[in-house]
């Protein structure tokens, strides 16, 4: 090690402020060093000239009556708070509080639907009623049915070349050709071809809207 | 230094609102508060105010006292914060040395006091070729005998910071002695 970067560490080596292995290290060195012991025993020296100095120079102290002043004027505050009043919180802490408040309010309403559909209820409108379900099968599943009246029993089927003859007339049959009970969802019409047989079903909702077909 | 056990019952009865239990915590304090704060300032008035406020505070913010610290070093480093705060606000620093120390008081001895105004003048001279963080690192370490880590918790600065000033505050602390007050002694 060179003298330099031993006397780099002197000042804190005179006040004992090294770690010991560092002294142990900067010690040997300044045991064959007659320059560095030198500048150490002067440094150690300083230190404890001038703590004798600021032991000795008297700094004074409180009169008695000028601490008992003091004393009163102190405690008679309010001692010691945990935390200051809400108002004297650091803005930081109030503007935290605040975008908390509204990413909560902003989460609620987005979040508002799933809530309230897992609880049953929706604001304002009670407990909800649980809703017929409809028949949400595909068209490529339905199955042909061929309308029936309310006691099952089968009812003519409309035919093309009856609807193409008889168009804009009111139907002969007192039965409506196809007839959607009370509770039916879906009506199916059938249509058969006389010359080669061909069946084609059309499936109608309650609307009487397409929903597909099956041939 | 942690807290002893009858410091702790003090701040517990004073957060409790027995604020008379402030005093004799503070009491044995007072002297080294005191000389810290005229060894910061090097003004006898200034010091008693930065003393005073230092108080005031430690009663105002004693709810924020964290009890596992030293309350001597807690109450310093509100007198070190109010200190340089006094100082950075440059009051008085023209005439420092001409209105340092205390006033003679009717029972001292005249020689004494004359003995302790040298010293002080001395001190002064020494303390007045550092820099501010030089001079607070110097006075809580070799003069108050903080430890290192002690001294950076008070100064709210790091163990390495401390090292640094220390060690400049020592050389040119030994430089100033050779230079204005080579007649000074060497303690035991």
């Amino acid at each position: 090690m060179t003298c330099a970067k031993i006397r780099r560490d002197l000042p804190l080596l005179a006040g004992g402020d090294l770690p010991a292995r560092r002294e142990r290290k900067l010690l040997a060195h300044i045991d064959r060093c007659p320059g560095c012991r030198g500048e150490l025993e002067e440094l150690r020296s300083a230190i404890s000239r001038i703590k004798v100095a600021a032991r000795e120079e008297s700094v004074g102290d409180w009169t008695a009556a000028e601490w008992k002043v003091l004393m009163a004027r102190i405690t008679a505050e309010k001692p010691g708070k945990k935390r200051p009043a809400f108002g004297l919180r650091p803005r930081w802490a109030m503007a935290s509080g605040v975008a908390a408040v509204i990413l909560l309010a902003v989460l609620a309403f987005l979040l508002k639907d799933s809530i309230f559909k897992s609880q049953g209820t929706v604001p304002g409108q009670g407990p909800l009623v649980a809703k017929k379900q409809e028949p949400k099968s595909p068209p490529a599943k339905l199955v042909p049915t061929k309308p029936t009246d309310e006691k099952g029993k089968p009812v003519p089927v409309v035919q093309p070349e009856y609807l193409a003859k008889n168009a804009g007339q009111a139907p002969a049959s007192k039965k409506a050709p196809v007839k959607a009970g009370p509770g039916q969802d879906v009506i199916s019409v059938t249509m058969v071809s006389q010359e080669t047989g061909l069946q084609v079903v059309w499936f109608f909702n309650r609307n009487f809207e397409w929903k597909g077909d099956q041939k | 230094m942690r807290m002893n056990e009858s410091e702790q019952e003090l701040v517990a009865m004073v957060l409790s609102g027995h604020s008379e239990a402030f005093d004799p915590l503070v009491t044995p304090y007072r002297q080294s508060l005191l000389t810290l704060a005229f060894r910061l300032t090097r003004n006898w008035e200034d010091a008693k105010e930065v003393a005073q406020e230092a108080l005031l505070r430690a009663f105002r913010y004693l709810g924020r006292y964290d009890r596992s610290r030293s309350f001597r070093n807690w109450l310093f480093q509100i007198a070190a914060n109010e200190a340089r705060d006094r100082l950075r606000r440059g009051r008085r620093e023209a005439d420092i040395v001409g209105k340092a120390g205390r006033e003679l008081a009717p029972g001292d001895d005249p020689e004494s006091v004359r003995r302790a105004a040298e010293f002080r003048s001395d001190v002064e001279r020494c303390l007045s070729v550092l820099g501010a963080r030089e001079r607070e690192v110097f006075v809580l370490r070799d003069l108050e005998e903080l430890n290192i880590k002690e001294t950076a918790r008070v100064l709210g600065c790091s163990n390495v910071s401390v090292r640094v000033n220390l060690s400049s505050a020592r050389r040119k602390i030994r430089d100033a002695i050779r230079q204005f007050c080579p007649h000074l002694e060497e303690g035991r």
